[in-house]
This record gives structure tokens, C-alpha cells and sequence, in this order.
């Protein structure tokens, strides 16, 4: 049994253009102690994904089906008090924008104490003295001071270090991680994914990290599934998605790590926006995005289908390598014509290195010359990309 | 800073603003057609001579810049003169008056925020439904209420038809069980406006901080509803109320002008509204420049609680 | 001394009823019946013909078409005012000659309008009422004569006739009575042909007793005197309580601001003191003056009072009643603000002994047996030892208690009072302390009265009035009293310069109906500006100008 089952998750919002299924038929497992990605843009339903599993999905949001199974028990199913017990404690967030996730009239220390003491991890001097540890932890380099600061007194990246205390500070199982490291400058991302990486062994937390930056998913992940309009496209252990992209979006977005030196950290990952989620496209919702693009495409929906089978993901199972593209089941006449290019450390580049970083880039060059007219400081070229694995070293 | 430095800085700077109050009210009380000498003699046919050394008496003859000066030049020494109208002392005159409207107002406040701050958080919480509808209601009426026509109908309700408590104020010390019985009526009639006006700024207030992530972010930890709402989300949204119930001080003298009336209460608005009909300008002066005091350093502890409740107005000055 | 009603403890006055709004539908209604079913429909129709025939010739005489547009005004804390200003413009614009708007203003605002109207020449009708005592010359003086014009008197429309003048003048300087009602009766003629105004309904006093409590009550015809009849020797009244409770409970319409007899401005100080203080003559309640602590007097010449004093009375401060007590006393007026009530005709007191002086006066006085008996205070007073604002003393059968500012004035029985009783009256009060609770809304009089808080109340409204009087738990006392309402015309412009005009809209005016559903009945249809009060002197019931 996995720590986190989650069996076709459809979460609807209820807004005045219509309604819109942000999270559509999601399924997926981590593992216990592992770190699990979930990759795609702003607004691919990423988010609520994440808050769907603490169900703290808020009117006009409803989880309108599918199942969340934690350590085999049913979320969805929980009392309000089984809830308030089972978050923060079993199941801990950091979310998005750190600082706003603490209350602004209180310290940090207070809001860990106050944290544990609802889940009677600890309380007085023990809770201070194990809030102070948890803040050294995350590599406050001042956790006495922290512990006293109020949340507007610490910077982007002790905010986010603050609040990845305040989520550890019950010992979860499982701790979700909404875009960690946006916001924060390339250094500290850096220093933050090597205490995530650290903590999550020491602690054997799984990880759920959610995240529009490939480069973080290769730098600390196991598995990640990526995600499109409110959908699974593609599903792998980190390593297949980056050495073999079997869907569109996957490689577009591969394509758009940003490297070293450019000074952006967030690129169109492929031409064109997210399709608005109240009137999904029929068929394929890449297909409009989609370079290789087919009728079929347009007319039909693509399952998310085992690669070496070509068989649908049945729930709750875990397929080692999944997408949604008509490609693997034989219904796109021309196929995918992207290579990927494998850059290593030194700048070498071949079609097939073991080298631990990817890069995809081109047969999809709409999509890179697109991306660069949009943008004025797009990389001049590919090759440079290769820079980008040191980022984490 | 340290508060005391901040509050001592903010009394400082809050002279100009008692000089200008007063010195405003002075203008306008003054300018006014008609002065305490007309209304002494009427409109008999009084000797000029006598007119004029009555006017001398009380220093109205010279300019009213002048009499402002000297106005301030005893107020600095805490003499507020004698009444040309009821020939006595007006210090001891508006003291006696006091404490009947700092006990009126007070418990009306108490139980504006004491009804409205539950209230609103009630339909902040219940956002949409039948709670939220009935205290929206019951705001609106309160509202729209004359508090003189709600003063007068619990009045003959309670007062007259069921006979519960007294129509007006018993032979009793202040401080005594039969006047905080008394004060039960004309309290609910002060407080009902207030209260409607808190429970809507409190709803709203409410609302907007249950939106904010923090909220969010307090459920997710495992808080529970009772800590989220009363802990954070209401503290957050204190701040606006503070800002209000600082200012209702103003409100409240407005009302108890009708509520004193009404209740025959011996308070500053009774008397404050006789005294300007009767022109008599040294004790105008003297409950305009206390209710100048009074919102001033309502202003002051409303500056203060913000501190208190929200470290980023702290750390900012 | 005359009250201008309305700018004290009048402002404000206002009924239940018409505070929440039914009051507009009972003035309406009332004019339409008058129009409409009641009875003599032709003579009515006769006297609305005769009226606009006269307006119509003012008219034509000042070359204006009709209809000729003005205004109307109230003050706006006077319901009563405001409804039937608002009737006397609905009976004009029935007419098609006038087109009279309504305005009603604060207070403030309203004084200054009275008392500039005829400076600025403005272009309105305005009402108001006035009180005055036991004299005629009140009444006519302040608002008739030349030297009153306002703002200096009364005399809002800066009205001016000569016959007028010298008729107002030559009564007061007449002391034989006779010979003042005589010119005063001519007076009135005269000012009926003039119309400087019209008055409209003359007042009444009401107090509202509890049955249970008071048995009979005798209401004071003038305000300030409300609570006399509770013992008042001078006029064989008295009141006996219902149980063996000898403490009264009342209503004050205002607080008590000054008690000092040459300092007091309004009529709940006056009645706050009236049972303190004592004159040397005391008017009773049916307008005859009556010796007090003067036992005899005479009037030795036309300028000349000779007063014989009782003996053996004393003041609440233990000071005994001598002479010099009223010659301090009179002496104290000289430049006060109530200086007029004696320097109007004082010249000096020759103290003959302790026990008998003479008056002197600067000229003829008609209304000095009604204007003589100014409180007589204690020499402490004078000598600064008390303030009569703080503690009013005097030698009358209640003292000062206590004063709760704002809340309530109590008197106590004063136990060595002079009086030994009579026939009527016993030598002691029944009534031990008098509680005058200060209570300024009328509704709220009324709430405590029936919540058996008060024993009677003197201050309220007349449709409350007329509300309780048929219920038997209550007792109603009323009389006619010193006050009526009357419309200012801007007698200095046109077409208002035209007698022919203002007679014909004094014609117009609805004062049964104002009398009836205004007041509730409370007061009678008033034509001269004499109120029938002053029975003697008063023309009452003559139709003016006809």
C-alpha cells in the first residue's frame, strides 16, 4: 500500500463564466519517503491538487469525485476533527507564497508552538526548544531571532524555510511543497532544494513537490507526473521523463529550463497560454499547443496509457512510464519527430549520455523560436543550456 | 520606538488639533447670532448701560480673538469660568455631568461590541446563510432604528406597560444595582446603531480575512476552527473594528444628546444641547474642548490597540 | 415680564404621536372637514367671499396679480406651530390669491429671521406665540409699540401708529382701573382695524394628576407658578395627598439653570423657586393681588405705595424679615439682567421701621400691584455670603433641598413659616418634600406619569393632555392662561402695507380648526392680543374690523 493513493481526483469550481474542473480525473501514489513532482504551468490545477489532498479546497471549490487514500484510510471520508488531526500532522503544506501562509499578528515561533500543541507534539519550553531546532533544521542561520520574528521581519527564503519548519514540525508523512523555491534567487533555491533533499531523508518524509521548474523536479525528485488543464499527460520516475518525453507538453516544457546566466526564472514553457478551463478544447486540450498535432487530436481523447503496453493506467496502479498521447496507441500518423539532446557537465553533447541532467530541445522548434519572440532575453542557444545542471552542485 | 515615546509624540502633536477644535468652536459658537446677555435679559427693554457691563462682565465686549486667548489662558490653568446663564462654576458643572455619560457610553459601547464583534463573525462564518441573513437583517434595522423612537418604545414597553424597570432614573448613587438597572434600556437604545454598525464592519472585515491564506494556512497546520477564527482571522480583523469603535466616540456623544433626553439622564449631551439654545458659551466651550480630549485620545488608544494587535504597524514606526 | 415661548423649555415640545408622523394626517385632515361637512356652510362661504374681496381690492390697489407668492414659517422644534402654519397655507392657496410655500427652521435660525424680518424686508409670514402675566401691558407693549420694534422688543414687523403708542403709554401710566380698562378697550378696537397681527387661539395651562394620589388640584393660571397650589395661603389653596406619603413627585420641563431672582430667564427656575421666595403681594389664581409678607398696603398718591410688614417671619437662613429685606432686595435689580421687573418703575424705598415703608415710584404705575411682588431675598444675599444661584433663600413655606443637575430639584417643607393658618388653609404643608424631576422630553413625561413615577406632571403635551383626560385613573386640571399664537404679517410690504389684505387673510385663518385638531381642544379662538385670562380688560369675542 502506498502512503498516498489518489484515485481519479476531480475538483470543480463553481464561477460565473461556468463551471471549471480545475483537477479532471487526476490518479497518482507516492510512496512512502518519497519525493513525487508534479510539474506544469500556472494554472494547470497544480495548486488545487495539492490542496485537494488536506481538502482544503474552499466554496466556490468542490472535490466533486475520486478518492484520496492516506496510509489506506479515506480523506474524503474523514470527520472534521479526523481532518483537523490528520493535517499538520500525517499530512503537513507549505504553500506557494510562504509568507502569507503565516498569520501576520504572530511570530514564527508562535505559530510552530501553536502547531504543535494542536496535534500534542509538545508544549512550553519543550515545543520552543524543539521549534528552535526544527528552524536550524531548515537552515536558519539565526533561529533564535526567527523564532521571535514575525513573519513580514524574514526574507523570501527564511519565510519559505519558516513555514517548511512549520510543516515538519509535527513529524508528517507526507509534506507538500507548492512551488518552494518561486520567488527565491537561483543561490538560495539551490541551498533550499539540498536542505528539502536533506530533510526528507533524514526524516524519510515523502515529498510532494509542486512546481513549474523542471530543473528543481531533476534536482531532488524521484518520480513526477506532469500536468495539463486539470490533467495527467505524462507519468515517470524522473530520469524517463527527462531522457524520453513521450508527450508534447512534456518536451515543450523540457525545451524551456531556463540556464544559467539568463536571468529569468520563469520562460513560456510552449507557445501559446493554457486553454481557458470553462471551455476545454475537445479532443486533445494540447492539441491546439501541440506542433504535431493531428485531426485525431482534435476529435478525440487520449487516455493515459502505459508506454510499453499501450494499455490505460488502471486506478491505483503504478505504471513505471505513462502519457496521454495519441502517439502510443498508434493514432498519430506522423509521429513525434523531437529528439532529445543530452548536454553533461562539460558542455559534450550526445543523443545518449548517462550524464544526469537533460535538456531536451528542438523538433519542436516552433516552440523555441516562439518562445524567444516573446521574450527578449531568451537563451541564445541551446548548447548554453548545458550550464544549467550546475546550478545545483 | 517605544510605545511611551509614541504615545507621548502623538499627545504632542495632538495640540494643534485641540487648539484648532476649540478654536473652531469658538468661532462658530461666537459668531452666532445672539450671545448669553440676550438670553439673560430677553428681549426687555434693558438700560444699554446695564446691556454693556453685563457683556464687560463676561468679557464679551472685547474681540473674539481675544476672548479666545483669554479662554485658553484660564483653560490652561483649568479654570473654565462661571456660566453667565446659571451663574455657577462650569468646571464642577460639566464634572457633575461626567460621569452619567462616561457610564451611558461606555456600556453602550461594551455592548455594541459585545453583541456586534459575535454577530459579525457569526455571518462572516455562516457567509450566505440563514445566520449571515438574520444578523444582516437585524443590522439593517438597527440602523435604520431612530434610536429616540426605539429610546421612547422600550420606554412605554418596558417602562410603562410591563412596569421592569423605572422611566426615569431612580434617587440612587451612580455606581448602585438600581441604576445599572435603570441604564439597561437606555444603553440597549445607545448601543443598537453602534452595534448594527460593528456587526456589518465586522462581517465584512471577518470575510475578507477568512479569504486571506493565512486562514488557509492555519487549517492546514491542524488548527482548530475555533483557533483559526478566534485566534488569527478575528485578531486580523480587529484592526478595522478598532478604527470604528475608537471613533463611535463621537457617535456615541451624537446619541446620547436623543438618549439622555429620552431617558432623562443628567449626562453632557442634555446638557450640551440646553446650553447651546441657551448660548452659554463657557460651558459649550468647555464640553466641546472634553470631547475634543475625549476623541483625541480615543484616536490615541486606537493608534495603541493597533500596535498591540498588529506587529507590522509596530515595527513600521 | 413676558416669556418668549419657544426659545426656552417650549422648544421642543412635541407629542408621541407626532413624532412618529401621524400628526401631518390629522392637520390635513382637519382642513378638509372645515371645507367640507361642517355646519354653516354659507355664512363661511360668506366670510371667505368678504375676505378675498378685501385681499382682492389690496390687490388692485397695489397693482399685483394674483397669485401673489410668499412663505409661511415655523420653528421646527414646535410641532404644534408647524401644523397649523401649515393650515393657515393650505386655507390661503384655496383662495387662487396667494402661493404659500412652508418652511420651517431651527430655532437659531428662526430668531434671527423674526428679528430681522423687517430690516431685510423679507417677504414672509411668520407664527409664534407669547406668554405674559397679570397685566395687559405686557402684552401689548412689547409688541405694539413703536419703541419695541425688534430688536428691542417684540414689535417684529416694526408695526408703528401713534395711536397705538399713545394709548399703550397713557394705560400703564394710569393706575385707576377703571380708566385702564377703558383705554384698553380701545386700544384693542384700534388694533383690530390695524391688524399689525392677526392671533389666532389663546393658550391654556394643564397639569395631569394621578387620582390616587391627589385628589383635587388647582391649576395656576401662568407658568412659573405650576406648583403653588400645593400651599399657597395667599389664595386659600392647599394640597391634601390621598395617603399618609407626604412626598410629591412632579415634572420640570428643563433644568433649573438660575435661581437668582434678578438672573432668572425662564419659567422651570420660576417655578422651581415659587414656593421658596415670597413678594410683598402675591397674585392669586384668579389675578387679584393679595397681601403676603406686606399685610396691608395703600397707595398714598399716584407715585407713592405705603406697605405695612407682617412680623415674625423668617427666612430659611434664619435672617427675620424686616424693611430693609426689601429695600436690599429691590436694590439688587440695579443693572442685573431682570433689571426692567422693578427699575421700569422703582425709584426708592423710604423705610419708615422694620415693620412699614413707602414705595416710591418714577411715574404713574398701572401695573404695579402685579409687578411689586419681586422675591424679597435675604441680606446675605447681598452681602455676597450666599449665591441665590447655588441656594435660593427666601421666607416661603418650602426650602431648598437638593439639586441633582439635570436630574431633579427638591424643596423641603420649611417648618417655621409664618403662616398660622387659616380657615382654608392649615399652618403647615401636608407635603413634606417636593421632588420637580427633570424630564425634557414630553413622551418621556408622560411615560413616568403612567408608570406612577410622577404624582402629576406639568409639562405635557396637549394631545396627551386630552389623551388621559377621560381616563378615570387621571385627574386633568386646566385654565386659560396669559399666552396666545398669533401670525406676523410683513406689515412693510406689499401688499401686507395694505390693511385691506391682512384683514382679509385674518378672515381666512382656520382657528377653530387650529383649536380642535392642533391643539386638541387645549385653549379657545383668539382674536385680540388682551388673552381672556385678563377678563376685566379684555374684548374678547368681538369680531375685528367688521
Amino acid at each position: 500500500m502506498a502512503l498516498l493513493e489518489v484515485d481519479d481526483l476531480t475538483v470543480q469550481f463553481y464561477t460565473e463564466d461556468g463551471v471549471v474542473r480545475a483537477v479532471d480525473g487526476f490518479s497518482y501514489e507516492i510512496e512512502r519517503g518519497e519525493t513525487f513532482a508534479i510539474v506544469g504551468e500556472s494554472g494547470a490545477g497544480k495548486s488545487v491538487a495539492s490542496l485537494s489532498l488536506l481538502r482544503l479546497i474552499e466554496r466556490p471549490g468542490e472535490i466533486v469525485d475520486g478518492e484520496i487514500r492516506f496510509r489506506g484510510r479515506d480523506v474524503l471520508g474523514f470527520s472534521q476533527d479526523e481532518l483537523r488531526q490528520f493535517r499538520g500532522n500525517d499530512a503537513a503544506i507549505a504553500f506557494q507564497n510562504p509568507e502569507a501562509m503565516l498569520d501576520p499578528v504572530y511570530t514564527v515561533g508562535e505559530q510552530i508552538v501553536e502547531t504543535m500543541r494542536a496535534h500534542d507534539i509538545a508544549t512550553g519550553e519543550a515545543a520552543r526548544d524543539r521549534a528552535i531546532s526544527l528552524l536550524e533544521r531548515v537552515d536558519i542561520a539565526d533561529p533564535e531571532s526567527a523564532y521571535t520574528d514575525y513573519p513580514h521581519e524574514l526574507s523570501g527564503g527564511m519565510a519559505q524555510r519558516a513555514v517548511i519548519a512549520t510543516a515538519l514540525s509535527c513529524d508528517p508523512d507526507l509534506l507538500i511543497l507548492d512551488e518552494p523555491t518561486t520567488g527565491l534567487d537561483v543561490t538560495i533555491q539551490a541551498q533550499l532544494l539540498e536542505t528539502l533533499t536533506d530533510l526528507a531523508e533524514t526524516f524519510d518524509t515523502a515529498i510532494q513537490l509542486v512546481t513549474h521548474d523542471l530543473g528543481v523536479v531533476a534536482d531532488c525528485c524521484d518520480r513526477a507526473l506532469v500536468m495539463y488543464a486539470g490533467r495527467a499527460v505524462e507519468r515517470a520516475p524522473v530520469e524517463e521523463l527527462f531522457y524520453d518525453p513521450s508527450h508534447p507538453y512534456t518536451a515543450g516544457l523540457l525545451a524551456s529550463i531556463p540556464r544559467i546566466g539568463d536571468g529569468r526564472d520563469r520562460l513560456p514553457a510552449v507557445p501559446g497560454s493554457p486553454p481557458d478551463l470553462v471551455q476545454v478544447p475537445t479532443g486533445c486540450r494540447f492539441h491546439p499547443r501541440c506542433p504535431y498535432a493531428e485531426d485525431v487530436c482534435a476529435t478525440r481523447d487520449p487516455k493515459l496509457v502505459e508506454l510499453e503496453t499501450g494499455n490505460p493506467v488502471p486506478d491505483g496502479r503504478r505504471p513505471d512510464h505513462a502519457s496521454a498521447c495519441h502517439e502510443h496507441t498508434g493514432n498519430l500518423e506522423g509521429g513525434l519527430d523531437y529528439e532529445v539532446r543530452i548536454v553533461d557537465d562539460r558542455g559534450n553533447d550526445s543523443t545518449d549520455s548517462s550524464g544526469q541532467d537533460g535538456a531536451v530541445s528542438d523538433g519542436l522548434d516552433g516552440a523555441e523560436s516562439d518562445g524567444q519572440t516573446d521574450d527578449e532575453t531568451a537563451p541564445d542557444d541551446p548548447e548554453t543550456g548545458g550550464d544549467h545542471g550546475e546550478r545545483s552542485r | 520606538m517605544s510605545i511611551v515615546r509614541y504615545t507621548l509624540r502623538r499627545a504632542l502633536t495632538s495640540v494643534p488639533v485641540l487648539i484648532g477644535a476649540t478654536a473652531l468652536t469658538f468661532g462658530l459658537v461666537h459668531l452666532a447670532p445672539g450671545d448669553p446677555i440676550d438670553v439673560l435679559v430677553g428681549f426687555d427693554h434693558v438700560d444699554p448701560a446695564t446691556r454693556a457691563s453685563l457683556r464687560a462682565e463676561y468679557n464679551l465686549d472685547r474681540p473674539l480673538w481675544q476672548q479666545y486667548l483669554l479662554w485658553v489662558r484660564d483653560v490652561a490653568t483649568l479654570e473654565f469660568g462661571e456660566s453667565p446663564i446659571t451663574g455657577r462654576d462650569v468646571g464642577p458643572t460639566v464634572a457633575g455631568r461626567l460621569p452619567h455619560t462616561i457610564a451611558l457610553g461606555v456600556s453602550a459601547w461594551l455592548l455594541s461590541l459585545a453583541i456586534g464583534i459575535p454577530a459579525g463573525i457569526v455571518a462572516a462564518v455562516d457567509d450566505g446563510g440563514p445566520a449571515d441573513e438574520v444578523s444582516r437583517i437585524g443590522a439593517l434595522v438597527g440602523i435604520a432604528t431612530p434610536n429616540f423612537w426605539l429610546g421612547l418604545v422600550l420606554l412605554f414597553v418596558f417602562g410603562v406597560q410591563l412596569g421592569w424597570v423605572r422611566v426615569t432614573p431612580p434617587d440612587a448613587p451612580l455606581a448602585s444595582l438600581e441604576m445599572a438597572w435603570f441604564m439597561v434600556l437606555p444603553t440597549i437604545t445607545l448601543a443598537t446603531a453602534l452595534a448594527a454598525v460593528v456587526t456589518r464592519l465586522m462581517r465584512s472585515s471577518m470575510r475578507r480575512e477568512l479569504e486571506r491564506e493565512y486562514v488557509r494556512g492555519a487549517r492546514a497546520r491542524g488548527l482548530r476552527e475555533r483557533t483559526v477564527l478566534l485566534k488569527h482571522a478575528l485578531r486580523n480583523s480587529l484592526t478595522a473594528v478598532v478604527t470604528v469603535a475608537g471613533l463611535q466616540i463621537a457617535l456615541l456623544l451624537d446619541g446620547a444628546v436623543v438618549v439622555e433626553q429620552v431617558f432623562s439622564w443628567p449626562g453632557m449631551g442634555q446638557l450640551l444641547v440646553e446650553s447651546i439654545s441657551r448660548r452659554d458659551f463657557p460651558v459649550v466651550q468647555a464640553v466641546v474642548l472634553l470631547i475634543a480630549v475625549a476623541t483625541i485620545v480615543a484616536n490615541l488608544l486606537v493608534d495603541l490597540a493597533y500596535a498591540v494587535i498588529d506587529p507590522r504597524i509596530r515595527h513600521d514606526r | 415680564m413676558g416669556v418668549w415661548k419657544g426659545s426656552g423649555e417650549r422648544v421642543g415640545r412635541r407629542t408621541f404621536l407626532g413624532a412618529v408622523g401621524v400628526s401631518g394626517a390629522i392637520g390635513f385632515a382637519g382642513c378638509l372637514s372645515e371645507n367640507g361637512s361642517e355646519g354653516g356652510e354659507t355664512a363661511d362661504q360668506a366670510v371667505e367671499n368678504s375676505a378675498e374681496a378685501l385681499i382682492r381690492n389690496g390687490f388692485e390697489a397695489a397693482g399685483i396679480d394674483p397669485p401673489f407668492e410668499t412663505t409661511i414659517y415655523a420653528n421646527a422644534e414646535n410641532d404644534e406651530r408647524i401644523r397649523w402654519a401649515q393650515l393657515v397655507q393650505y386655507e390661503l392657496n384655496e383662495t387662487d390669491l396667494f402661493d404659500v410655500g412652508f418652511e420651517q427652521l431651527e430655532w437659531g435660525t428662526y430668531e434671527q429671521l423674526l428679528l430681522n424680518m423687517a430690516e431685510n424686508e423679507e417677504n414672509c409670514l411668520v407664527t409664534l406665540d407669547l406668554s405674559g402675566g397679570w397685566d395687559p401691558h405686557i402684552y401689548v407693549n412689547s409688541l405694539f409699540h413703536s419703541a419695541h420694534r425688534a430688536p428691542n422688543g417684540f414689535n417684529f414687523n416694526h408695526y408703528a401708529d401713534e395711536r397705538t403708542d399713545e394709548l399703550i403709554d397713557s394705560a400703564v401710566a394710569e393706575s385707576d382701573r377703571e380708566q385702564r380698562v377703558e383705554t384698553y378697550g380701545a386700544l384693542q378696537e384700534r388694533l383690530a382695524q390695524q391688524v399689525p397681527i392677526s392671533i389666532v387661539r389663546s393658550g391654556e395651562e394643564a397639569t395631569v394628576y394621578r387620582q390616587e394620589r391627589i385628589d383635587d388640584w388647582r391649576q395656576y393660571p401662568l407658568p412659573g407658578s405650576e406648583y403653588d397650589p400645593v400651599y399657597a395661603p395667599y389664595g386659600g389653596e392647599f394640597l391634601e395627598t390621598e395617603d399618609e406619603t407626604t412626598e410629591l413627585v412632579g415634572d420640570a420641563v428643563a433644568t433649573v439653570s438660575n435661581t437668582d431672582p434678578v438672573r432668572m430667564n425662564d419659567t422651570t427656575s420660576n417655578m422651581a423657586t415659587s414656593l421658596i421666595y415670597e413678594g410683598l403681594l402675591a397674585v392669586d389664581f384668579d389675578g387679584t393681588p393679595r397681601p403676603l409678607l406686606a399685610t396691608d398696603w395703600e397707595q398714598l398718591d399716584a407715585t407713592t405705595y405705603r406697605f405695612d410688614l407682617r412680623e415674625g417671619v423668617e427666612f430659611h437662613n434664619g435672617e427675620t424679615f424686616t424693611a430693609d429685606h426689601v429695600r436690599a432686595s429691590f436694590g439688587r435689580y440695579e443693572g442685573s439682567p431682570r433689571e426692567p421687573d422693578v427699575y421700569d418703575w422703582y425709584d426708592g424705598v423710604d423705610v419708615i421701621d422694620d415693620t412699614e415703608l413707602e414705595v416710591h415710584l418714577t411715574g404713574e404705575y398701572g401695573p404695579f400691584e402685579t409687578s411689586v411682588g419681586v422675591p424679597i431675598v435675604p441680606l446675605a444675599a447681598g452681602d455676597g455670603e450666599i449665591d441665590l444661584a447655588d441656594e435660593p433663600v427666601g421666607t416661603g413655606p418650602y426650602r431648598f433641598d437638593e439639586h441633582a443637575e439635570g436630574e431633579y430639584w427638591r424643596l423641603r417643607r420649611f417648618d417655621d413659616h409664618w403662616f398660622d393658618g387659616d380657615d382654608a388653609v392649615p399652618a403647615q404643608p401636608t407635603v413634606e418634600t417636593i421632588t420637580m424631576r427633570i424630564i425634557s422630553r414630553p413622551a418621556a413625561r408622560r411615560a413616568a406619569l403612567e408608570a406612577d413615577e410622577l404624582d402629576l406632571s406639568v409639562g405635557l403635551s396637549a394631545d396627551d393632555v386630552a389623551d388621559l383626560d377621560g381616563d378615570p385613573e387621571y385627574g386633568v386640571e386646566r385654565a386659560a392662561t396669559g399666552s396666545f399664537d398669533f401670525l406676523i404679517y410683513p406689515q412693510y410690504l406689499e401688499p401686507f402695507d395694505d390693511v385691506d389684505v391682512r384683514r382679509g387673510i385674518d378672515r381666512l385663518l382656520p382657528r377653530q380648526t387650529i383649536v380642535e385638531e392642533v391643539y386638541a381642544g387645549q385653549g379657545t379662538v383668539a382674536y385680540t392680543p388682551i388673552p381672556p385670562l385678563l377678563s376685566e380688560f379684555s374684548i374678547e369675542g368681538g369680531d375685528p374690523g367688521v
